[in-house]
């Protein structure tokens, strides 16, 4: 296509910081077009249409999505402590109330995951809001389900487990609960079993 | 011919049209000032001339049509994009040859009618235009100005007489449109600067092909 030909070009509209994944800090980044132009001899001459955008951090020249621009780690990580504690609440409330040994694992597991201490306050009204809220384990995890990583999938599952444990054996109603929670999850049947033999072990510890 | 048939028609031939209006604006200017600067001039006198602009019209037509026939995709990412960038300058010497043709043409005004060299520079431009056509039809949508290879290569219609029929096309078109107009000083450089350019992209491409063939997906440098 020497004579006629269409190519596209790139062209920075913007440039703002944002949260690299790769390099996982606060870059800049560059908003970078693409457009196609129509080409005589190779020389652009008339713009056609938007081929598409993305970002280009500047330090590792990373692609990623227009939407890492919205992207706050802060945020994010304190989105998914808050729907990591509602799901081991909601696990705990599966056999309809809460008892004090679910309460210490929730606790236990709230501080593994995020660092710091859940005060017996802050716990007392999650467990008030989600019993209010009227849903189960199964309905919550469905509406979180789409944005998880297969490496979230499986800490629901694990805190899901250790919760519906924390008196010793899982009974048979939450064996089934589990089995449809990684339905739900999309985590084959195979790796479940797997999981669920691998926590078992770790719980027995 | 049905209506639709019709109206598609109408569409492509309003679409070369176009392309062919836009296109003679950029390759046509050093003989569109010429001609309006000396009156006295008349296109008749120039049989080399209308042949020149004549083969600029039928090449870039019948590659727009097998482009348009054969494949016809969207522009994505370059895979080589060293390749890419060479190719841009093989267009920018094409371009500026034919600029260039005219310019030592209108120098010289020989006063001569026809030059039978004039003939071979056509028949020269009809064969490296059909070459061009053939591979395109040949490859179908893998046809691009980038280096990239397929999983097999394609071992059929004109790629069972030559490896790289486009590549050859390219520099026969390139030193044979200067040669129309008997622009030799033109039709030299072009083809000294076409011509390894071709032999490069002919060696990276073998190149890329026998890193495939190990089995290594390696980027050139």
């Amino acid at each position: 296509m020497i004579i006629y030909g269409s190519r596209g070009i790139k062209s920075t509209i913007d440039t703002r910081p944002f949260h690299c994944p790769q390099c996982n800090d606060q870059r800049e980044g560059n908003l970078r077009q693409v457009r196609n132009f129509f080409t005589l001899y190779f020389i652009p001459v008339i713009p056609l249409n938007v081929a598409g955008r993305f970002v280009e951090c500047t330090t590792c020249r990373g692609n990623f999505n227009e939407d890492i621009y919205d992207y706050d780690p802060e945020k994010a990580r304190k989105e998914t402590e808050e729907q990591m504690l509602r799901v081991m609440i909601l696990a705990a409330l599966a056999d309809g109330m809460v008892d004090d040994n679910e309460r210490e694992e929730i606790k236990r597991q709230f501080q593994d995951l995020a660092g710091l201490p859940l005060t017996n306050d802050t716990l007392r009204q999650e467990i008030d809001m989600a019993m209010k809220a009227n849903t189960n384990l199964n309905d919550y995890v469905s509406g979180i389900a789409p944005n998880l990583s297969n490496h979230g999938k499986v800490l629901v599952v694990k805190l899901a487990f250790f919760t519906m444990s924390a008196h010793g054996e899982l009974k048979t109603g939450h064996n089934d609960q589990l089995s449809k929670l990684a339905k739900t999850l999309s985590i084959p049947q195979d790796q479940y079993m797997e999981l669920i033999r691998q926590l078992s072990e770790a719980d027995d510890l | 011919m049905d209506k639709s048939n019709a109206e598609s028609f109408g569409r492509i031939l309003f679409s070369l049209t176009s392309l062919q209006f836009v296109h003679a604006l950029l390759v046509g200017w050093p003989t569109g000032i010429i001609l309006a600067t000396r009156m006295e001039l008349v296109i008749n006198e120039h049989p080399c001339l209308i042949a020149f602009f004549l083969v600029l019209l039928v090449v870039s037509s019948v590659e727009w049509m097998f482009v348009q026939r054969y494949c016809k995709t969207e522009s994505d990412r370059p895979y080589d994009p060293k390749a890419f960038s060479v190719a841009t300058i093989v267009g920018a010497v094409i371009l500026i040859s034919i600029w260039s043709a005219q310019f030592e043409y209108w120098n010289r005004e020989s006063g001569k009618l026809f030059d039978w060299r004039s003939a071979i520079g056509v028949v020269a431009s009809l064969l490296g235009i059909g070459l061009r056509a053939s591979a395109i039809a040949t490859l179908g949508p893998s046809y691009n100005s980038d280096i990239r290879v397929a999983k097999h290569r394609v071992n059929r219609g004109i790629y069972r007489l030559l490896k790289h029929p486009s590549e050859l096309g390219l520099v026969m078109l390139g030193t044979a449109i200067p040669m129309v107009l008997v622009s030799w000083k033109t039709c030299a450089l072009a083809f000294a600067i076409l011509f390894p350019i071709s032999c490069w992209r002919v060696v990276r491409e073998e190149k890329t092909w026998n890193y495939q063939a190990v089995g290594e997906n390696l980027s050139l440098p």
